[in-house]
């Protein structure tokens, strides 16, 4: 205590050079606090963010050309040109996977699946969608039906509605030239009440069927290749005695069956290695509004859960923990669930048969943000889609690829590392493929790294600044502490303090000048980079508007706040060390002083 | 009464450039209540003899003893706190420390109080004939001869058996080095010290009881009036 004191008082004396040293202390202290807060609240910030953005790409096969195309209108009497996209061979998937491409999911081409689900109710029957109907007609009378040309049912096969009518007006409306229909004869068709004939006008004119399917098929192999088909290609046949018994015949059987499976008793059923990767659900459009999403061992195990829209839940008094049976019968890899239709026939023109029978659990119901802004009709979501996790479909889907095509932006997209988009793009230029448009997607992740980045670069040079300081001025004030004092050490030695008790003498003073001054600096410090932290939080508030989901989790909001908060940590670490280096550059300091004869000192005598 | 004999000890060190034998086999005796002077040539080996008395070093060969004890076998922290002090040429005062601090420094160091530290360093100021102002001043306030007066009071202070003084008037004048001597003297009379002076000076050899002369690392006594 007396040698503390003494060490005190001698510091005491020399108040100009202890006070400036206790400043600087604590300006090194306060700028290793600043740097080491900011440094740290970057490294959080981009975990957290990391764990809050999401970076994906969507890929769309570009066409090869656009092509001018016509198409008769009975209604102008005249050809309508459009534009029509040829896009040339298919590029597979597998293009994407490239040496050094590092995925986080994906990339991934989905697929929605029709599930028959009879038992469920699929739409509203006061929706008052479109009609559309497998009929036999005759025509009234003779005619060609380049323009209304009334009809007489014969045999419904299929309507979407009941049609309670006898009659019914029928146009070749898009068919430059229809071929004349006899009155003493049954002809088949599949139409839809397309209301062309006067519908924009004031006049709405006779209540219009024209041409819908064709018996067609756009069967794929497991490759993604159309497989070769013999069927007619017809929107119109001749029905003749024994007509049901001919080839064609069931092929209009198996149309109206499926048509009648499809659209009254069928949801699609999207499969997806991760829910993310769906534009809609990247947006921030749909949100969660009971139960979960998926987890990464869902995906991982394969679990049999599902997510079910709101509107198919209520319609069906769902709710979480409910088993869907959900038999699957066709994939469409081609086109969206919203848009792609119904009538599809394998290449032998029958109906698809289940190939995946099975039962889901309800995890979790969402919902879409009203008014949400999407890219095109396709992105959108069918009302009654129901998602699955890819892995949890047990058998092939192979045989039962109702179509294939080429990538499109709503059904292919991959996720990468957040802040790695340039590093793809340059290893995906390398790869030298073209026809792809890749667009990339980071809710401005990229930008908020930038100023990440910039501000722990001002981290790392406050946190360097800070230590050159530190090691600077410690270096300096204990030559000037200790080894300019090595006479006063020599004298307490000759009076007989052991080496020990000089050292505590030396090191005392010294010790609680630094322990004050890192006091001082670190709380300087925490506060610098506190004010920092609410700056980026302000920022974080803002950037969230745009994340996904975030706006309907208030857990998330709170965890923000919270996660900016400045690290008082950080100051008793940076204090502490400051504090350490003293200690270890004053204790060298001390111990070459001491090894110093203290007579030799004292009596001049060099050595 | 014998207190130090040192017994054929021999001492080198190295410089940067080369090894100086700088005592050998020097033997001789120091007795209590007597002031001794070694005289010799700059190099010849004093200090370094006095820096082994002071117990900051030990010989390589031989010993010394102190009352009968070996230095090799004592705490030596403790012999220079208990038994030995030390005076220098350049005084060596704690220059933050006031003059009374100074002096009461060894003494709190051996664990008396404060106060009553500071009352006994009162007492030897006085003793070496300085005036209680100097009590408050710091060694850059005060002439060499003050300085060196401060210096033997704290010597005096710490109450031991032998006072070292290694040229203790080589920066003094005439007046003060006179002071000093008799200083020591009375350490060594009245008080029963074994007062040892390393001096080149003649005059201050002549008031030693006893004179030793150092040539070469060797020790030779020599005879009064020679």
């Amino acid at each position: 205590m007396m040698i503390l004191c003494k060490s005190l008082l001698r510091m005491r004396r020399t108040p100009v050079r202890t006070v400036l040293f206790f400043l600087l202390v604590a300006m090194a202290a306060a700028l290793l606090s600043t740097g080491g807060g900011l440094w740290k609240m970057c490294r959080d910030n981009m975990i957290y963010f990391e764990s809050l953005f999401q970076t994906i790409a969507t890929v769309e096969q570009k066409p090869v050309r656009i092509v001018k195309e016509q198409a008769w209108d009975w209604e102008k009497e005249k050809y309508t040109t459009y534009n029509s996209k040829e896009y040339g061979e298919t590029i597979p998937l597998s293009v994407l996977d490239f040496e050094g491409a590092d995925y986080i999911s994906g990339p991934e081409t989905r697929a929605w699946y029709a599930a028959y689900v009879p038992d469920y109710l699929v739409l509203d029957r006061n929706a008052g969608v479109s009609n559309a109907m497998v009929v036999e007609v005759s025509p009234v009378e003779d005619g060609i039906p380049a323009g209304p040309l009334k009809v007489e049912i014969k045999n419904m096969l299929y309507s979407y509605y009941p049609y309670n009518s006898p009659t019914f007006y029928f146009c070749d409306h898009d068919n430059p030239s229809p071929e004349m229909m006899y009155a003493d004869k049954t002809y088949i068709l599949c139409l839809w009440d397309g209301l062309r004939h006067g519908w924009r006008g004031s006049d709405p004119g006779p209540n219009e069927f024209v041409p819908w399917r064709e018996i067609w098929s756009t069967q794929a192999a497991a490759d993604g290749t159309q497989i070769p088909h013999t069927l007619s290609g017809h929107y119109m046949a001749e029905v003749t005695p024994g007509f049901y018994e001919t080839k064609e015949g069931r092929q209009w059987q198996a149309l109206a069956e499926e048509l009648e499976m499809g659209y009254w008793k069928s949801v699609p059923v999207t499969a997806t290695g991760n829910t993310n990767l769906i534009p809609m659900f990247y947006e921030g459009n749909t949100f969660l509004e009971q139960g979960r999403g998926f987890i990464p061992e869902d995906y991982s195990e394969g679990r049999k859960v599902c997510l079910v829209s709101r509107r198919f839940a209520r319609r069906n008094e769902m709710k979480v923990g409910d088993i869907l049976h959900l038999p699957l019968r066709y994939a469409n890899y081609a086109e969206s669930a919203n848009v792609g239709g119904e009538g599809k026939l394998t290449a032998d023109g029958e109906v698809y048969q289940v190939f995946e029978d099975g039962y889901w659990e309800i995890c979790g119901i969402y919902d879409v943000v009203p008014g949400a802004r999407t890219k095109g009709w396709a992105y959108q979501l069918d009302e009654n889609e129901i998602f699955i996790p890819k892995t949890s479909i047990e058998h092939d889907d192979g045989g039962n690829i109702a179509a294939a095509g080429c990538m499109k932006g709503y059904t292919t997209s991959f996720e990468i590392p957040n802040g790695t988009i340039d590093h793809w793009k340059s290893l995906w230029e390398e790869q030298g493929i073209d026809g792809l448009e890749i667009t990339f997607y980071d809710k401005g992740y990229s930008v908020l790294e930038d100023g990440i980045k910039r501000m722990k670069r001002m981290a790392l040079i406050l946190l360097v600044a800070g230590a050159v300081s530190a090691v600077c001025i410690l270096i300096f004030f204990c030559h000037m502490f200790i080894t300019k004092q090595s006479t006063r050490t020599a004298i307490e030695r000759s009076l007989g303090l052991s080496k020990g008790q000089c050292t505590a003498s030396l090191l005392s003073g010294i010790l609680l000048i630094v322990l004050c001054g890192c006091i001082l600096g670190s709380a300087a410090g925490y506060y610098g980079s506190e004010t920092a932290a609410g700056q980026i939080t302000q920022v974080e508030r803002f950037d969230r508007q745009y994340s996904a989901g975030a706006l309907y989790t208030t857990e998330d909001v709170e965890e923000t706040t919270y996660m900016l908060v400045g690290n008082w940590q950080v100051g008793a670490v940076t204090g502490s060390l400051v504090a350490v280096l003293a200690a270890g550059i004053a204790l060298t300091m001390i111990h070459k002083s001491l090894r110093k004869e203290p007579l030799a000192l004292l009596s001049g005598r060099e050595e | 009464m014998e207190r130090v004999k040192v017994e054929a000890v021999t001492y080198a060190y190295r410089t940067k450039y080369q090894t100086i034998q700088a005592l050998t086999e020097v033997s001789c005796t120091f007795e209590a209540a007597k002031m001794y002077a070694v005289v010799g040539e700059s190099g010849s080996g004093k200090s370094t003899l006095l820096s082994l008395l002071a117990g900051l070093d030990l010989p390589a060969e031989g010993d010394i003893l102190v009352e009968g004890e070996s230095l090799r076998k004592m705490n030596r922290d403790h012999y220079r706190r208990d038994v030995v002090s030390v005076v220098y040429q350049a005084f060596h005062l704690f220059p933050l420390l006031t003059a009374l601090e100074n002096v009461s420094y060894p003494m709190e160091l051996k664990g008396m109080g404060k106060k009553q530290a500071r009352e006994r360093a009162r007492q030897l100021i006085a003793q070496v004939g300085l005036g209680d102002k100097i009590c408050r001043q710091f060694p850059r306030m005060m002439s060499g001869g003050e300085q060196q007066r401060v210096a033997i009071a704290r010597a005096l202070a710490s109450e031991g058996k032998i006072l070292l003084a290694d040229e203790p008037t080589g920066n003094l004048d005439t007046e003060n080095e006179q002071n000093i001597v008799d200083i020591l003297k009375k350490a060594a009379h009245d008080r029963g010290y074994t007062v040892i002076v390393i001096t080149h000076n003649p005059e201050v050899a002549k008031e030693a009881d006893c004179v030793y002369r150092m040539r070469d690392g060797r020790l030779e006594r020599e005879e009064r009036g020679a």
